[in-house]
């Protein structure tokens, strides 16, 4: 089999905020700390964590569209080539594409047909966004239509629309499922998952686990703003097959899977612990996991546990 | 007890379509109610009526009998949301929020785990979970005889969303609080509810 | 805007603001009697060593005279602003949370006395009150309080509308004491800021109506007196007069002005991330 080209790289990614707090006190917050990983043609990536856990920077520091007053460091590289902010304000928009969260990302002035075309009129671009409002089960009459007149899962398949126009060799999707029943939620992420079918690469930034593991390839575990784990798909059949303690408690916290609930909650950024973030709640913590832990290869994933090799 | 709603119809002012049509519902006390329905079938606003937030169009919500307007001062039916951070005042610490709760015990705090440093902190200083435990312990004060929880643990994880969940049944089952549970996790429903209800077959 | 390398230069910047115009305020009140000492032996004296901005026509110490009227006038800023932005508080509150009719009526309210001129109203409340101190405090008062109060009018109607508040009515508290609550942390930075910004204003108006002749009295040390009674000295080239009276007073509303700016900023929670 043939080697697939990696589209995205991240490496060591690391993005801090300057604040200040309490009238004078200028603080840095190191919101997303050492996070590493790739996505490949034809693959779909699943970055899952929770609210605040600073998965939506990872997009945004990809795209470069920070907020000013955020800073980042490590390394990214799309098709091999090192992105500069400049660069990736060149792609973005055309071959790295965003479906954003908010259906407050259409211009409410505008209707649905104009947004998906970028305000192109001619005759192609014309038959082009039918044929890909069609794709999506959306037909002629959602073009005349303004935002406000569309419902939830119509808004998504939309900003969907928006963003294949250009034919995109990675898509970025932040959060693309709240506020969906079931049925509509799966029906979006199957949208996604045809993207990466026919050779795009797709990160998909999700808190929903159970979700996710229906349509990506490969799962990043995301916990107090780093990676803790990398892991395939079919790897979450299997408590034994996953490699960090967290992934682990996920798993048995499933509804489907016992529902068992490990004590301790996620903490905020700011009081992440160094080394493991997840040290303290651990029930198989020592004293080295306190210290800087790498993030290293293991069995076909990647971990951040030092008895991790050890099962 | 009894929390019902009689032929309850809404609409939004701006015109848009008919949320609730002539919906008839009930639940009883101690009770784990699931509530189904497909996105813009008013899930949110249906748990927004049986609260007092909004009035029905046409149609009443009756605790015990009585009309819930009837009740004065602390509304025996609490609700929580699903985005934590919009249900707490920015600019106002953690501890205040709890006081604000009707006199919340001490051993709702620590069964959802709330640490006690978190609670001279500002909202914007601890995480979505964190925050979230918040909003249920500040609505499981000692009136709270209903709870309606909107999608509470869908931006959380699930190791959190299982500690609260778990928390959340043993605490209702000891007060024989009614509990109205709206979730898109149908592995969710199972697991917390014991009777189910679909908006669409109303 | 880059905030001169951060938060704490900014803080030092307005402490200093501060205390310069305290010192200005405690200064002018310390010569207050050597303002209306006159001399004819040095009369029309340009700058010099003894007395650094001149003596007018009458041998009074011009640079005694500038800083008791600018005294003065930061008392008045001080009086009429605080009148004005309570002024404003509770109208806005009034207005919001008394539901359509009180609404209706300060809003109607706001826009009358919006709708005439400034200068005008004040021309005329400070007038029929016989003028003086009395006439400019209530004349100032009576006319700033406007734009304060649609601000905290609009701020109120928003935080009514927000979740957490109707999630504390909710919680069985009172229209009251969720205000009091609830909104207050929001709205005093805002009256703050609001307060600070009104002193520039109420100077200068000040010491434009008494300029005029419709505010404080001739016989005291007013910015407006200085400059008004200069006026026929200038042409004969008496430029000193005027020149350090109406610079110091140009300086004295910037600072006021940066102050307010800075105190907003340092304030505003959106600002945070700066």
């Amino acid at each position: 089999m043939e080697e697939k080209k990696t589209v995205l790289s991240v490496k060591n990614l690391s993005v801090s905020f300057t604040q200040y707090e309490r009238w004078i006190k200028r603080t840095t917050l190191l919101a997303v700390k050492d996070v590493s990983l790739t996505v490949r043609e034809g693959e779909l990536v699943a970055v899952v964590g929770s609210s605040g856990s600073g998965k939506s920077l990872l997009a945004h520091g990809v795209l470069g569209i920070l907020p000013y007053n955020a800073a980042w460091s490590g390394e990214i590289s799309y098709y091999g080539e090192k992105l500069t902010e400049k660069r990736m304000g060149q792609l973005r928009g055309k071959e790295i594409v965003l479906v954003p969260q908010s259906v407050s990302y259409l211009d409410p002035l505008m209707k649905a047909g104009a947004q998906i075309r970028n305000g192109k009129r001619d005759q192609g671009s014309m038959g082009e966004s039918l044929k890909t409002l069609k794709r999506y089960g959306l037909d002629e009459t959602v073009e005349k239509l303004y935002p406000f007149e569309l419902s939830g899962g119509m808004t998504r398949r939309i900003l969907i629309s928006t963003a294949v126009m250009e034919k995109p060799k990675l898509v970025i999707a932040d959060e693309p499922t709240p506020g969906l029943h079931l049925e509509a939620a799966k029906r979006v992420l199957s949208h996604f998952r045809e993207m990466a079918d026919e050779g795009a690469g797709v990160l998909l930034i999700t808190h929903d686990l159970e979700l996710a593991l229906e349509v990506a390839d490969r799962i990043v575990v995301f916990y107090a703003g780093t990676s803790v784990e990398e892991a395939s798909a079919s790897d979450f059949r299997d408590e034994r097959l996953l490699r960090h303690p967290y992934s682990k408690a996920l798993y048995m916290a499933m509804p489907d899977h016992g529902f068992c609930a490990a004590p301790g909650a996620q903490p905020y950024i700011k009081d992440r612990p160094s080394g493991c973030p997840y040290a303290p709640r651990c029930e198989r913590r020592e004293a080295k996991c306190l210290e800087k832990v790498d993030y290293v290869s293991l069995a076909g994933g990647m971990v951040r546990c030092v008895k991790a090799e050890e099962g | 007890m009894r929390l019902e709603a009689n032929s309850i119809s809404f609409q939004y002012d701006n015109g848009n379509k008919q949320i609730l049509n002539n919906l008839n519902m009930y639940m009883d006390s101690g009770e784990r109610l699931g509530l189904i329905a497909p996105s813009g079938f008013g899930k949110t606003t249906c748990c927004k009526i049986l609260a007092g937030y909004e009035k029905p169009d046409n149609g009443e919500v009756l605790l015990d009998g009585r009309p819930l307007s009837s009740y004065k001062g602390y509304c025996p039916v609490q609700m929580i949301w699903q985005h934590p951070e919009n249900s707490v005042n920015p600019r106002l610490k953690l501890k205040e929020v709890l006081k604000e709760g009707d006199g919340v015990e001490d051993r709702v705090i620590d069964g959802l785990g709330i640490e006690p440093e978190w609670l001279n902190r500002y909202p914007s200083e601890v995480s979505g979970g964190e925050l979230q435990r918040f909003c249920i312990a500040r609505a499981l004060g000692g009136g709270t005889k209903f709870l309606l929880a909107d999608e509470i643990s869908t931006m959380l994880d699930l190791i959190t969303q299982s500690q609260i969940w778990n928390f959340l049944i043993s605490e209702v089952e000891r007060r024989e609080i009614g509990l109205l549970v709206v979730s898109h996790s149908q592995g969710l429903l199972e697991r917390v509810c014991t009777r189910k209800l679909d908006l669409r077959e109303q | 805007m880059k905030l001169w390398n951060g938060r704490k230069s900014m803080v030092c910047l307005l402490v200093l603001f501060i205390s310069l115009l305290a010192a200005v305020t405690i200064a002018g009140q310390l010569y207050k009697t050597e303002a209306l000492v006159t001399d004819f032996s040095r009369k029309n004296m340009p700058p010099c060593f003894s007395h650094p901005f001149g003596t007018d026509w009458m041998g009074r110490d011009m640079f005694a005279r500038t800083l008791t009227g600018l005294s003065m006038s930061i008392r008045i800023g001080l009086l009429t602003a605080a009148v004005s932005t309570t002024f404003a508080f509770l109208l806005g509150l009034f207005a919001a949370s008394m539901g359509k009719a009180a609404d209706g009526l300060v809003v109607g309210l706001i826009d009358l006395v919006m709708g005439i001129p400034h200068i005008l109203l004040l021309v005329l409340i400070s007038f029929a009150l016989g003028k003086g101190f009395k006439g400019v405090v209530v004349g100032i008062s009576l006319t700033h309080w406007t734009s304060l109060a649609r601000l905290i009018r609009g701020e109120v109607l928003q935080l009514k509308e927000s979740q957490y508040i109707k999630i504390a009515r909710k919680l069985g508290h009172g229209g009251f004491e969720t205000a009091l609550k609830h909104m207050t942390p929001h709205l005093i930075p805002q009256l703050l800021v609001g307060l600070v910004l009104l002193f520039p204003h109420a100077i200068l108006h000040e010491a434009s109506i008494t300029f005029l002749g419709f505010g404080l009295s001739s016989e005291q040390p007013a910015i407006g007196v200085i400059l008004s009674e200069s006026m026929k000295y200038l042409a004969m080239g008496k430029w000193w007069l005027a020149l350090f009276p109406g610079a110091f007073l140009v300086v004295v509303v910037l600072l006021f002005h940066l102050t307010g700016e800075m105190v907003g900023r340092l304030m505003d929670p959106g600002a945070l991330h700066q």
